[in-house]
């Protein structure tokens, strides 16, 4: 590089430039080491979600079951929603959760959160995709709970018949 | 319109990827003859790729690596109170970097020495291939990211995370590579071929870009103003008005592809003169405007007529819905067209104006034919159709002839003028000097060009009109189903036959003023020849078969005094001219003294 510094070249903006990305990949790396996951107050909506997400990625069923409200849970028993082939913890591998809004209709609160995933196959190659989810909640007896199903349990319903069977004609 | 823009986009991207192959291969095919380069090998071609590949994808890996970091610092800064935290993207970036920024650094310091102690370094193809390529790819990413930030700046888009962290590193990597090759020069005329791939390719996707999004724009308002006029819409309140999110959608393209065009045509390229691909790019984009125009033109004519004929089904207002739509394309499109070809004949000078001219002409032409050839095969089309239908019993007026007549009509209103003036100046050209037009590429390439279509529309009409007649006789179902199954077939047929005397007629016409070849030489008379020749002589009639150019029979001569003639090559020609011009249809060739005595016969 020192050959084009002595023909001439200015090269400040490149030092520059050069100076100002190490300082964001170290702000990076300062920022990521300190992070930690948010605290939401305890009997607030937001807790509730966080203790939700919290119970799926401990494998706490009961915990995760108890947040849903006594009208799901009349439809959905506890070895169905984590029975099988259940969506648990895995969904949350490497994901970050992050609150997007609250927001209250009558006595009804929604969670809205976004979902991020970056999964990297090499510098050409990765995958990178995030949506959001809402969560809806109603106090029951001093504590929020599900009145919809929550992500990732939304087919654990029991009076959802769903699609109807194929019919076998002879 | 977003999604016409991207369509136009790929297709000028595509358009500029085969530019630029067939310009490599011109240039290339050029390399040998027209070579400004030494003798010494600098580093070699091997050790070039070698060096030049693994710092072009260190470079990439060191770019990605950096914006991945950087994007997982403006999540933690800007997203949300975490309910979960995800390492991932910040792993991959930092992994990516840690490991490609040594090997970068490692190559490229080699690089950098190895043109300072071999000047002949910087005059390398594959330097200049690796340069050009990285300020290729990272003027494409500095493209994309600028439209999300732009987009997102005006409240059209969602925070732009990825594109804000790359923004930086790809600046500089196209920074820093142009500073290089600025500095550089391009001192040979393969190196500056590359440079114009680049500044062309870019200045064509930029200005399409910012046509496609000025347009958008202006086509936006006068669609409000014309539904205000004559439509009733519902429509929400973030859909309307000129702050609307499609206007500042479009308004980020329009500025990306204006500063792209604007840096790369009217800033880098300036000076640019004697370049192939300056003028293929001038071609494409007044021909290429001219195409647009006279496309959407025709687009208004058959709207209008096809209301005239009575063939819409709907009212005055619906019906013209478009309209506005088609007259800002024809705009945008004789905007490109006045604006490049006034670009044209200004540089057009000297040895070049009358090739330009020719090739111009020529293209413009070849737009006027296209429509009249679709004109022609949409007459045949509908002729054959309406016959058809006059044959079966006809229980209503179907009126299906409408929107074809009006096709037909619009693509005449179009290609008569188009083709009829500049034909006419190419015609007059021709007059005036048959022995330069006759002779001229652009001429050869019109006229067979035509001549190859018209001749495999034939081929293709004809086919497929006799599989039709075949197959109904064959299977005793000729009726007329078979007239309305040869309907296409025959269209291009005739067509076809329609154009391709005319073109032949004018292919004929060259052949009197192209350049006389070489005469070629008589066909040597071939003649029955037998060598008499002792025992061993197989090689005196393997010379005089070399020399006559065909095979002869060798009698083997047994009488006690045989033996071999001693026969040079001269000899053998001398000998071999006499046979030919000898009187008899038979020569026996008979040794005598130090050669061969000749004795024809019949």
């Amino acid at each position: 590089m020192g050959t084009y510094r002595e023909s001439g070249m200015n090269n400040y903006w490149l030092i520059g430039g050069g100076a100002a990305l190490g300082l964001l990949l170290i702000a990076s790396v300062v920022v990521a080491v300190m992070q930690d996951e948010a605290e939401f107050a305890p009997g607030s909506p937001e807790g509730a979600v966080q203790d939700y997400l919290r119970a799926l990625e401990e494998d706490n069923f009961p915990a995760a079951y108890d947040s849903l409200s006594p009208e799901l849970r009349e439809r959905c028993a506890i070895e169905d929603m984590f029975g099988g082939n259940h969506s648990g913890r895995w969904e949350l591998d490497d994901r970050r959760i992050t609150l997007e809004e609250t927001r209250t209709l009558e006595e009804t609160t929604f969670v809205t959160v976004r979902m991020a995933e970056y999964r990297g196959g090499g510098p050409f190659s990765s995958y990178d995709y995030d949506f959001e989810e809402t969560f809806a909640f109603r106090r029951f007896d001093e504590s929020w709970r599900f009145t919809e199903f929550p992500w990732p349990h939304f087919s654990c319903d029991r009076s959802d018949t769903g699609f109807a069977p194929p019919r076998y004609i002879d | 319109m977003l999604e016409m823009s991207f369509i136009a986009l790929s297709v000028l991207t595509q358009v500029a990827i085969v530019g630029g192959i067939i310009y490599a291969i011109y240039a290339w095919s050029r390399r040998g003859r027209d070579s400004e380069g030494e003798a010494d090998p600098g580093l070699g071609t091997l050790k070039r790729l070698y060096f030049y590949g693994i710092s072009f994808a260190a470079l990439m890996s060191v770019v990605a690596g950096v914006s991945l970091a950087v994007q997982s610092l403006l999540n933690v800064l800007f997203d949300g109170q975490a309910f979960s935290l995800s390492s991932n993207r910040l792993a991959w970036g930092l992994s990516i970097f840690i490991v490609s920024l040594p090997i970068w650094i490692l190559h490229w310091r080699f690089i950098l020495r190895s043109v300072a102690a071999m000047p002949v370094e910087s005059r390398s193809i594959i330097r200049k291939v690796y340069i050009y390529l990285t300020l290729g790819v990272s003027l494409g990413f500095l493209m994309g990211v600028s439209y999300e930030i732009i987009k997102w700046a005006m409240m059209a888009g969602e925070f732009p995370e990825f594109s804000l962290a790359s923004v930086l590193p790809w600046a500089m990597a196209w920074g820093y590579h142009w500073q290089i090759e600025s500095a550089e020069g391009q001192p040979t005329a393969e190196t500056r071929g590359i440079r114009r791939l680049y500044l062309y390719g870019a200045a064509l996707v930029g200005g399409g870009m910012f046509a496609v999004g000025a347009g958008a724009i202006v086509r936006a308002l006068l669609q409000d103003g014309y539904s205000a006029l004559f439509l009733s819409n519902v429509m929400l309140s973030d859909q309307a008005g000129l702050a609307r999110e499609s206007l500042r959608t479009d308004l980020a393209v329009a500025i990306v592809g204006g500063a792209v065009y604007w840096a790369h045509w009217r800033r880098f390229a300036l000076g640019d003169r004697d370049s192939v691909l300056r003028w293929i790019f001038l071609f494409v984009a007044t021909v290429g405007g001219a195409a647009v125009a006279l496309g959407s033109a025709g687009v208004i004519v058959f709207t209008t007529l096809s209301w005239l004929l009575g063939d819409a089904g709907e009212r005055a207002a619906l019906h013209f819905e478009d309209m506005p739509g088609a007259l800002v394309v024809v705009t945008v499109g004789v905007a490109a067209w006045a604006l490049f070809r006034r670009g044209m004949v200004t540089e057009a000078v000297g040895e070049y104006a009358n090739p330009v001219r020719r090739i111009y002409d020529h293209l413009m032409a070849g737009l006027g034919l296209a429509a009249l050839c679709g004109a022609s095969f949409m007459i045949f089309n509908t002729a054959l159709a309406i016959f058809a239908e006059s044959m079966g019993e006809a229980i209503r007026d179907s009126g299906a002839w409408r929107s074809p007549v009006a096709a037909i009509l619009a693509m005449l209103v179009v290609g008569v003028p188009v083709w009829g003036y500049y034909w006419r100046r190419l015609r007059m050209a021709y007059a005036a000097d048959p022995e330069s037009e006759a002779g001229a590429l652009s001429h050869r390439v019109y006229i067979f060009a035509a001549l190859g279509a018209g001749a495999l529309a034939f081929l293709g009409g004809g086919g497929g009109t006799l599989f039709v007649v075949l197959r109904d006789v064959l299977d005793a179902e000729l009726s007329v189903e078979t007239v309305r199954g040869l309907t296409p077939a025959i269209g291009f047929a005739l067509t076809a036959a329609l154009f391709l005397p005319y073109h032949w007629g004018i292919y004929r016409a060259d052949q009197a003023f192209q350049p006389d070849g070489p005469t070629p030489e008589p066909r040597p008379v071939r003649k029955r020849v037998t060598v008499l020749t002792a025992d061993g002589g197989s090689a005196v009639t393997r010379a005089i078969e070399d020399a006559l150019g065909y095979s002869v029979r060798e009698a083997r001569w047994t009488d006690p005094g045989a033996f071999i003639p001693a026969l040079g090559d001269d000899e053998a020609a001398r000998v071999a001219g006499e046979v030919s011009g000898a009187e008899g249809a038979n020569v026996i060739l008979v040794p005598e003294g130090d050669g061969l005595r000749i004795i024809s016969y019949d």
